[in-house]
């Protein structure tokens, strides 16, 4: 069957694909976050530099200012001997010295730009002392030598480099910013492409990971229709074995009791209808256990009809008729105390005889099988005991399965009714009564079958006359007898 | 001679049940429903004892009718049913396949019974 041993093959690997579908999906995701964590750092940074940059042309800008304003003020003040137009020349070295400290925190930790801002800060100090010199000059009334300090040049020459070098600052500047910005653009593009790799990645398992599910939900309902139709199936069957065949198998039974009662047939002829009637009953018996199989085996229990019922009572007639079909076997009762509960006689029956069977089927024939029914506070236990080969070991605590064997049984090959369901139904009866069963089986205790059955709801204990009545009251007089004989009769035979 | 109501809807098991409890001594009346089973059970002059397949069309209907028309005396109706029926005391339920002789001996035991 290849396409089953494809289905199971991919059923075994769905596991092992799964957690590695989980793994990828989790990196994914992790991948995704982190390179967007990237990306807006990057273009931080970038937004960063831009700023940085702005902020030291600035500073250079109101550096270049200041030195212009002191160079107008000294001017004003040689032109018109008005010290008003001294007040931009009096705070000018401070404030040049702010921006240049300024620009000096923009310029970076590379050495060049640095000597740079150092280079513009000693001219500055010549500037401003050549300034201070000449305002001395005039203040002293020596306005000619002022002029002549001014038309000298050494102050223009000083300004001239001061803006060249402020010139090449601001070009170091700009070629910086947009060197860095190029960088953290570049590099925010580059973790931009990751996270949409990995979105895109995410979609792809995500898809694959849909697909998988609805794979999963078709063979779910497959599985379902399946199982759906086995029940039907299984129903069919409980309808074919428990309805269709039981008339004509009546009819067959009914027949040859007539033939046998009807008389007037020759030895052979005789045989003949014995032989149809003994495979009718086999038949029934086996289509009885099926029934019984089935209907525990589709979860609705086996049916049982509670009533009042004498366990005594029951067992006594199972007894009673194993010792007319075997009267060379022994067989030894004990029944003890209050036998009255609340059960099904007819299954109860049921479980007396199979046990029994069993037990003269596999017991030792040279020792008496033991039956003992005593009280077990509120509930009755039943014991069934043979002497003979143990249960092996590895069979027992199967004992109760369905469609297991004893092996003796098997081994013999002659027991062609023994269809491996006889305990497992009679578990099920005793369940149905909300009772245990449990087997042990050694070589020097041979096998005991204990079987415990709470009374449901208990009967309070009473002398030996009264549940009788009860029981009589409940019912037509003798028909517990009479039921628990029909169910036993019609088990058994 | 004791009459026997007999309500199955299975043509070979009726025949069959009729051969076998003509020979054992009942006069047995066949029917296939409700009605027949009914207008049966009144021309009789005793109430006669019942085998009622549970199956047949209506058969619970006919089991409700034949135990109020039967009063405490009256024998018990036996009912062939796979499931246990309602329990009621004069009713007797017999899963089938059935054992015909067991049947017998229902039969004869509540017939004498009633």
């Amino acid at each position: 069957m290849p396409a089953r041993d494809d289905d199971s093959k991919r059923f075994k690997s769905l596991p092992a694909r799964g957690a590695i579908a989980i793994a990828v999906t989790v990196l994914t995701v992790a991948l995704v976050i982190g390179a967007a964590v990237q990306a807006w750092r990057s273009e931080a940074r970038r937004s960063e530099v831009e700023r940085e940059a702005l902020a030291a042309l600035s500073a250079l800008d109101s550096f270049l200012s200041v030195l212009k304003d002191a160079e107008t003020g000294e001017r004003g003040f040689l032109l018109t001997q008005d010290p008003r137009y001294l007040e931009p020349f009096l705070d000018s070295e401070p404030r040049a010295a702010l921006e240049l400290s300024r620009l000096r925190a923009f310029s970076g930790d590379s050495a060049d730009p640095r000597a740079q801002v150092d280079a513009l800060a000693s001219l500055m100090s010549a500037r401003l002392e050549d300034l201070k010199a000449t305002i001395a000059l005039e203040r002293a009334g020596r306005h000619g030598e002022a002029i002549e300090v001014v038309r000298g040049g050494e102050g223009k020459r000083v300004m001239d480099e001061i803006r060249a070098r402020a010139a090449r600052i601001r070009a170091d500047l700009l070629v910086r910013r947009d060197r860095d910005a190029a960088q953290a653009r570049e590099a925010t593009r580059r973790w931009l492409w990751i996270t949409l790799g990995g979105g895109a990645l995410l979609l792809a398992l995500t898809a694959l990971a849909g697909r998988q599910a609805l794979r999963g939900v078709r063979t779910l309902a497959r599985d379902d229709r399946e199982r759906q139709h086995m029940v039907e199936f299984q129903q069919r069957l409980i309808g074919i074995i428990g309805h269709d065949i039981r008339n004509p198998l009546s009819a067959i039974l009914a027949t040859a009791l007539f033939l046998r009662k009807h008389g007037g047939l020759d030895e052979a002829q005789s045989r003949a209808v014995d032989r149809i009637g003994r495979g009718g009953e086999r038949i029934e018996r086996i289509a009885n256990m099926l029934l019984d199989y089935t209907h525990a085996r589709l979860g609705h229990g086996i049916p049982v009809s509670p009533t009042v019922a004498n366990v005594h009572e029951v067992g006594a007639a199972v007894l009673e008729e194993f010792r007319a079909v075997q009267p060379s076997r022994q067989v030894e009762a004990v029944f003890e105390g209050n036998g009255v509960g609340y059960w099904d006689p007819g299954r109860l029956a049921q479980v007396l005889s199979n046990l029994v069977g069993n037990a003269l089927k596999y017991g030792s024939r040279e020792a008496p099988v033991r039956v003992s029914v005593r009280d077990a506070e509120d509930a009755v236990r039943i014991e069934v005991h043979n002497r003979g080969a143990p249960i092996p070991g590895d069979v027992l605590p199967y004992i109760f399965e369905p469609f297991r064997r004893g092996v003796e049984a098997g081994a013999r090959g002659t027991d062609k009714e023994n269809l491996g369901l006889g305990l497992y139904i009679v578990r099920e009866i005793v369940a149905a009564h909300g009772g245990t069963i449990r087997a042990r089986s050694s070589e020097p205790e041979g096998t005991t079958f204990t079987v415990e059955l709470p009374r449901n709801p208990p009967v309070p204990p009473a002398p030996e006359p009264l549940p009788r009545e009860k029981a009589a009251s409940s019912q037509r007089p003798g028909s517990l007898r009479r039921s628990a004989r029909l169910v036993r009769l019609v088990e058994l035979r | 001679m004791r009459d026997v109501l007999l309500i199955e809807g299975d043509s070979d098991l009726r025949a069959a049940l009729r051969d076998l409890l003509e020979l054992c001594g009942f006069q047995v009346h066949a029917s296939l429903g409700a009605h027949e089973a009914l207008a049966l059970f009144d021309r009789l002059d005793r109430p006669p004892c019942v085998l009622l397949d549970f199956e047949v069309h209506g058969g619970a209907e006919i089991l409700k009718a034949l135990v109020s028309r039967s009063g405490p005396r009256a024998a018990p109706i036996i009912v062939f049913s796979a499931e246990p029926p309602p329990l009621d005391p004069r009713v007797i339920a017999v899963r089938k396949p059935f054992n015909p002789e067991t049947l017998l001996e229902i039969l004869t035991r509540s017939c004498q019974d009633a």
